[in-house]
């Protein structure tokens, strides 16, 4: 069986603007190369922020999960700060080809206002939030800022660049620095 | 057991392409219980028991299969089944011994045997667990095991079709499971179209539909899909459930051969798979493209397979007396460090602390999942994961625990050098041995050769006459092996001890390793040379030796002489 019509099916449902929060498009031409997004929930660090998803639909699909990873980077006990892999049993063990590419979006949704640090892909934030929940709101909320939310950090981003030093070296001087601007140039500058 | 129980547990197997040909086996091996007397008054040939009535027939040197264990008959066929304790049965009558134990719980319990099935698996094929728990709870159980769902409707038909006694228990349920059947859908479902959850078709007409006990409907096109698929990935097959989300039902073969008829002997074979190697015990045997399995009463002991393999049913080891499972398990993982294999391992896997099977974490998270006995434990401490949690402390009280062993190490530098010379010492000794073994296994293989010289030499020798040449071999054989492991033993031993155990075991060990040092130069004599009294005598006293040897460390090293 081919699982063609029912991912068309699907992302006629989820395109952009479908109201719930998060949608799914193709890439390109191949259905099976997806990019999905998520709006991060208010009242968490999380808020503001927009989150891209790889999605790679297998042929298998949907008697096969379809796998996941966040090309945002996001600080979060249960998904990789580094590859962005996500830790979440119905991606995994507990998926049902009754479940859809939304239901599993809206899933991740729902994980970032409820970690399991019990059950963490990335130890050091788990630590974290287990530890000093305090700090790892404050850093979470700083990562959403940088890496999803175009709006707040990038103006800083974008003055610092625009002194003329590298993006990279920009952001990397403004987290050292709790994003004031004045300390990063700086810090930069050496002084 | 009730008439109707009966007469559905017969339904489910009545389409089994072996009932008819041993129709004529099943009432001789009834003789002596009771219970079953009872049965075979039916009329019926009831296939449950077949499997194990073919396999008297066909293997009259094998003991009967399953109903030695359990079964309340207390002797037919062959005078030593009873007491053989490990067996050996092939692969072709597992089926029957899985009936067998399935055969108890069904008439139990008043379960479907598709239930039975999944219920076994969910206790590992534990009896006694699953009867503790299912009376502790019965509902609980069931939800556990995944077929609840499945064993209400049982008792849901039998409530509304005991004056009928026209259903059949396992019918693949429609839209209600209760009152659906093929040919005539409810009048008020027929004319509305329906629709699959998984394709998103939504002009399906109810016969078009197939559900579990649980009621899930989904396009026929679909379920041959997903279970298809769910048979392809292995066999971890047998713990799929209903493809709706966050449904527990478990799905049984009734399913696959409703919807997916062609995988239905690869759903079997993971079935009788999952039955040897979840049990505790049975085993398969180790032997190269062997498939006869082992299975023992008492969860241990020593077997030798037709194919020539012998080993250990509790660990599937060469038999290793006088060490035990655990300490040799240590032992060969510490032997095999050298080769750049068990090196990989070691860096990349543990192991199950339950089953014991090699994992390699590839990815994920520290929370385990053991595909083989589905274990669940930490990645980082090998401790059951139910002991971790917020309460606990976290996952990473873990990570702490290794640094501190670590740090253990550095400052016991010199102790770990000590310990080192210690293992090389017992290693040096116990690779000779394995060597001499192996050595003594080839010589083995020439000793045919040698008996016929041997025979030719003299007029009046008959072939008998030099038997006595292949015994003192493999005599030869079973002595190396013991004293291999005699090494792997007192590397074990606490060094510490003081009551002179260890003293007086290495003692016995040293005369066995000079006997077998003799037996070995008189049996490896010129032909023109042999010392036929010496040897059988060589062989005799060893025998004896190696026999008391382990005795004494089975009992415990007490002093007695």
């Amino acid at each position: 069986m081919s699982s063609d019509p029912r991912i068309r099916k699907e992302l006629k449902e989820c395109g952009p603007d479908n109201g719930s929060g998060v949608f799914a498009v193709p890439v390109g031409d191949d259905i099976h190369d997806l990019r999905g997004e998520i709006l991060g929930s208010e009242d968490t660090p999380f808020q503001g922020g927009i989150f891209n998803i790889e999605i790679k639909v297998p042929v298998q699909y949907p008697f096969e999960p379809p796998k996941m990873r966040f090309i945002t980077k996001i600080w979060h006990p249960n998904i990789s700060s580094q590859t962005g892999a996500i830790c979440l049993d119905i991606l995994k063990d507990q998926w049902s080809p009754a479940l859809t590419i939304k239901t599993a979006l809206l899933s991740l949704q729902a994980l970032l206002c409820a970690a399991e640090p019990t059950d963490p892909q990335d130890a050091v934030v788990a630590e974290m939030y287990i530890k000093n929940r305090v700090e790892y709101d404050r850093k979470a909320k700083e990562w959403t800022d940088t890496y999803a939310n175009p709006s707040v950090n990038s103006g800083k981003i974008q003055r610092v660049v625009e002194m003329g030093f590298e993006k990279e070296k920009a952001v990397k001087a403004l987290e050292e620095n709790e994003w004031d601007e004045e300390k990063a140039v700086n810090a930069l500058l050496g002084m | 057991m009730s008439e109707s129980d009966s007469e559905e547990i017969e339904y489910q197997y009545s389409d089994d392409s072996d009932s008819d040909a041993e129709e004529t086996a099943a009432p001789q091996e009834d003789s002596g219980d009771e219970e079953r007397k009872e049965e075979s008054k039916d009329e019926k040939p009831n296939p449950l028991k077949t499997p194990s009535g073919k396999h008297t027939n066909a293997n009259p040197n094998a003991p009967p299969t399953g109903s030695s264990r359990f079964s309340l008959s207390p002797d037919y066929s062959s005078p030593s089944s009873s007491t053989e304790d490990p067996r050996l049965v092939p692969s072709s009558s597992l089926k029957g011994e899985m009936l067998n134990v399935l055969e108890e719980i069904i008439e139990m319990l008043s379960i479907p045997e598709e239930a039975a099935g999944a219920l076994m698996r969910c206790f590992k094929w534990n009896k006694e667990k699953l009867i503790a728990s299912y009376f502790d709870d019965p509902e609980r159980c069931l939800q556990k095991a995944g077929v609840l769902k499945r064993v209400r409707m049982l008792e849901d038909r039998q409530d509304a079709s005991a004056p009928t006694k026209t259903s059949r228990p396992l019918t693949p349920s429609r839209t209600s499971p209760r009152t659906a059947t093929r040919s005539t859908p409810l009048p008020p479902s027929s004319p509305l179209p329906q629709t699959c959850l998984i394709c998103c078709d939504d002009d399906l007409t109810p016969s078009e539909m197939y559900s579990m006990p649980c009621s899930h409907s989904f396009c026929c096109d679909c379920w041959s899909g997903f279970l298809g698929n769910k048979i392809d990935e292995g066999p971890s097959c047998v713990y799929a459930k209903c493809p709706q989300a966050g449904c527990e039902e478990i799905v049984s073969g009734e399913e696959v051969k409703a919807m997916a008829p062609s995988k239905i002997s690869q759903w079997d074979k993971y079935e009788l798979r999952s039955f040897v190697d979840l049990n505790k015990n049975t085993r398969w045997c180790p032997g190269t493209d062997c498939t006869m399995v082992a299975i023992t009463k008492a969860g241990v002991g020593d077997v030798k397979c037709s194919c020539g393999t012998s080993f250990c049913v509790k660990c599937g080891e060469e038999p290793h007396t006088p060490v035990v499972c655990k300490d040799l398990s240590l032992w060969l993982e510490k032997c095999q460090n050298e080769s750049e294999t068990a090196n990989w391992i070691l860096a990349n896997t543990k192991k199950c602390p339950k089953c014991a099977t090699r994992i390699e974490k590839n990815q994920g998270c520290n929370h385990m999942v053991c595909q083989q006995c589905k274990h669940e434990f930490c990645w980082i401490c090998v401790q059951p994961w139910e002991d971790h949690g917020a309460n606990t402390g976290g996952y990473y009280k873990c990570n702490k625990f290794s640094d501190k062993s670590n740090s253990d190490d550095q400052s016991d530098a010199a102790k770990a050098q000590r310990e080192l010379d210690r293992y090389l010492h017992y290693y040096q000794r116990y690779h000779a041995h394995s060597q001499a073994q192996k050595f003594a296994k080839k010589q083995l293989q020439q000793t045919e050769q040698r008996m016929v010289q041997l025979q030719d030499g003299s007029a009046h020798t008959s072939w008998i006459d030099v038997q006595f040449l292949k015994t003192a071999t493999e005599q030869l054989v079973e002595c190396r092996r013991v004293l291999k492991y005699t090494y792997t033993f007192a590397y074990y031993l606490d060094p510490s001890d003081k009551t002179g155990k260890k003293e007086r075991f290495e003692h016995h060990q040293e005369m066995l390793e000079k006997f077998t040092e003799n037996l070995s130069e008189l049996s490896e004599q010129s032909l023109d040379k042999m010392d036929r009294t010496g040897v059988v005598n060589m062989t005799r006293v060893v025998d004896r030796f190696v026999k008391n040897l382990c005795k004494y460390v089975e009992d415990g090293m007490e002093i007695e002489d």
